[in-house]
């Protein structure tokens, strides 16, 4: 069975791929209009939205740098991942019906075109839009280049790609992204998550169920080893220690209702009474998948402190280990198909919403009016996103990282100091004032920048993106008790009420 | 009290701790140090070293933003549907949640007190109660948003006064 483990691995990788092509091809006869490209229509089923959800929010580093940071410092990470439920719920409850609302009274395209719906601001539509460009940068270089590892890795493991570069592994993988991408749009995006979400719970519960059988006694057999080298590894804090996990805690299950690749697909289900059903759908699609993230971490910790398999060189390398040393090669082809899934269903939401705020918001902030021909200029605009994220990717891995970890920056983090304020103030409170939405959005940007740029330390490992989340909602409320009430217009109040 | 100003006063609880955590004297290792033999590993090191000085911080920094998470849930439903099952479902998840943040700091603190350690379903007992209480906690709330949808989440009558406004702005659109 071993001589077919690469042939079987790059077999289900092919497959996936070949999957992905077809859904472009079918998707681009459904994409008529911008509307179509950037929200589907707003006709998407509730099976489809939840996986999409969950498959865009678990991304390739729910898949690689998850399984990596528990074998680095055992139980920490497990702040982030075990507070989705939570973070859906805060998600769904605070945003996902008012936004829904607003998109469909409004004909909103993207996120941008509700917060400057919301506030009546084209300054905060400006600023949306530019938060998320920046963030996408930063998220589609690194997804870029974990794609052009993984393929270099398994290809160059054969003897026909032996010497095959990672420029070719990220010209061949992001033209597979890209093809799908700018033919079918969200819908594309959104019918490969569905596959892509499917593909990364079957991989979850699989690698789970193989690794509390790697010890005979389970996994807690895994923690008595473990607790014997280092009890705080394995204790609720982990190596990180308190302070870094309570920040991920709040940062993690807040900073959800901030994501717009996540928020966004919150207005494209055609019923909104399907909320009640892809809430529950992407909550238990998240656990299972981070499954995977944490028996990974865990049992390779484990076994390498035990002394039963060599230490690895580099934390991130702690999933491809596991497959290849205790997965049966069937499993070993689904997670490493799951592991494509997860980075491409993440990538393809954030090409979708930074083409939308390239070719829809900005032109829309600074002109009053949108492009003509918006659903051609869409197109454009995601491969000429994807051409840039390509050059930041290469330029990070072969000359210098300083830009790619600036803009990386510009991460969760950012994302849920800039716009959860605006978003889940916004839409429940209508005392929120534009002002606030303005200064919320301009100070967490330079929080994070100037944490980032100048390497602030900050005691007990607090994380900047913490920081100037609490900052941020503090600033938002203050700032809008402090400014005269303003008036909404008539659709958005009644939207309110509801 | 509305609803802003408690979440303001929570927000302002968490801003003190952080300031708080700025102050306090800081160990050597209070985010782990290098594993003694194995590269790419951390360790946890003298673990009451670097609780101690932040334990009391801690505890009312996640206790403030459990409430506040419960506040914000509160404020995501419409205030017409405030209802009394509204208020149970969203305070016996938080007190839940509270209850296991408490279970895992208490278990803990005990733990590196005395350097007893028991293990309940594969973990020792401060780590099972994140590992399940956390995820399990949260969705209590996912539970009471399906079993509550249309009692004050979505109702009968919300959907219908839905689709009236679409109609009422779509009209007014095509007349402009």
């Amino acid at each position: 069975m071993e001589a077919v483990r690469q042939p079987i691995i790059l077999g289900a990788l092919l497959v996936y791929v070949l999957f992905c092509v077809a859904v472009g091809i079918w998707a681009m006869g459904r994409t008529k209009s911008a509307g179509d490209f950037f929200v589907a229509g707003r006709s998407l089923g509730p099976a489809v939205v939840g996986l999409a959800i969950f498959s865009s929010t678990m991304s390739g580093f729910g898949f690689v740098g998850g399984p990596g940071l528990v074998y680095s410092t055992g139980i920490s990470s497990l702040w982030m991942c075990l507070t989705s439920p939570l973070g859906l719920a805060l998600g769904f409850y605070l945003v996902a019906k008012r936004i829904r609302i607003i998109a469909e009274i409004r004909d909103t395209m993207s996120l941008p075109d509700v917060v400057a719906a919301r506030y009546d601001s084209e300054a905060a539509r400006f600023l949306t839009a530019i938060t998320i460009v920046l963030g996408v940068m930063g998220y589609m270089a690194t997804q870029i280049l974990a794609m052009a590892i993984v393929l270099k890795t398994l290809l160059s493991s054969t003897s026909m790609f032996s010497e095959i570069s990672l420029i070719a592994c990220a010209i061949i993988s992001t033209t597979v992204l890209l093809f799908y991408s700018v033919t079918g749009g969200i819908i594309a995006s959104v019918y490969t998550d569905l596959i892509q979400g499917s593909v990364m719970v079957v991989a979850g519960v699989l690698v789970f169920f193989t690794a509390i059988n790697v010890f005979d006694g389970g996994m807690q057999e895994a923690s008595m080893i473990l607790f014997a080298d280092d009890p705080e590894s394995i204790m609720p804090f982990g190596t990180a220690g308190i302070m870094t996990c309570i920040g991920w805690f709040f940062m993690f299950g807040l900073g959800l209702a901030g994501q717009p690749h996540v928020i966004t697909k919150m207005m494209m289900n055609k019923n909104l009474s399907d909320n009640r059903t892809i809430l529950p759908l992407s909550a238990l699609g998240y656990i299972m998948t981070a499954l995977l993230w944490i028996s990974i971490g865990l049992i390779m910790r484990s076994v390498v402190v035990a002394g039963i398999e060599d230490p690895l060189s580099a934390p991130d390398q702690a999933a491809a280990a596991f497959l290849t040393v205790f997965a049966h090669p069937a499993l070993a082809g689904i997670v490493f198909a799951g592991l494509f899934a997860a980075i491409m269903s993440t990538a393809d939401s954030f090409l979708n919403i930074g083409a939308a705020a390239i070719i829809h918001d900005i032109p829309r902030a600074i002109r009053g009016r949108p492009l003509d021909n918006e659903l051609q200029w869409a197109r454009w605009g995601t491969i000429g996103l994807c051409v840039i994220a390509i050059v930041f990717a290469l330029y990070s891995y072969y000359i210098n990282n300083r830009l790619v970890a600036l803009l990386g920056a510009f991460g969760w983090g950012t994302f849920a100091a800039a716009i959860v304020p605006v978003v889940v103030f916004g839409l429940n409170w209508q005392r929120a004032a534009k002002e606030a939405a303005i200064a919320a959005i301009a100070s967490s940007l330079l929080i994070n920048f100037f944490i980032e740029v100048a390497d602030v330390p900050i005691p007990y490992g607090l994380p900047g993106g913490f920081l100037a989340l609490v900052s941020s909602l503090t600033i938002f409320i203050v700032v809008s008790l402090v400014m005269p009430a303003a008036e909404l217009k008539p659709d958005i109040r009644d939207a309110m009420d509801l | 009290m509305k609803l802003i100003y408690i979440i303001l006063l929570l927000l302002l609880i968490v801003v003190a701790c952080v300031f708080g955590v700025f102050l306090v004297s800081e160990p050597v290792a209070s985010t782990g140090l290098s594993h003694p033999t194995i590269d790419a590993i951390r360790s946890g090191g003298d673990g009451l070293a670097r609780f101690a000085p932040v334990s009391d911080i801690a505890l009312l920094m996640l206790s403030a933003i459990v409430v506040m998470f419960g506040t914000l849930l509160y404020l995501g439903v419409s205030e017409r549907r405030r209802t009394l099952q509204c208020k149970a479902w969203i305070a016996a998840g938080t007190i839940g949640l509270l209850l296991i943040w408490w279970s895992i700091f208490g278990t803990y603190s005990l733990f590196l007190n005395t350097g007893d350690v028991r293990l309940m379903l594969g973990f020792p007992l401060p780590t099972a109660f994140t590992v399940y209480g956390l995820w399990l906690g949260g969705f209590v709330f996912v539970i009471a948003y399906v079993v509550g949808f249309r009692w004050f989440i979505y109702t009968m009558e919300d959907e219908t006064a839905f689709h009236d406004l679409v109609e009422k702005y779509r009209r007014d659109r095509d007349n402009n």
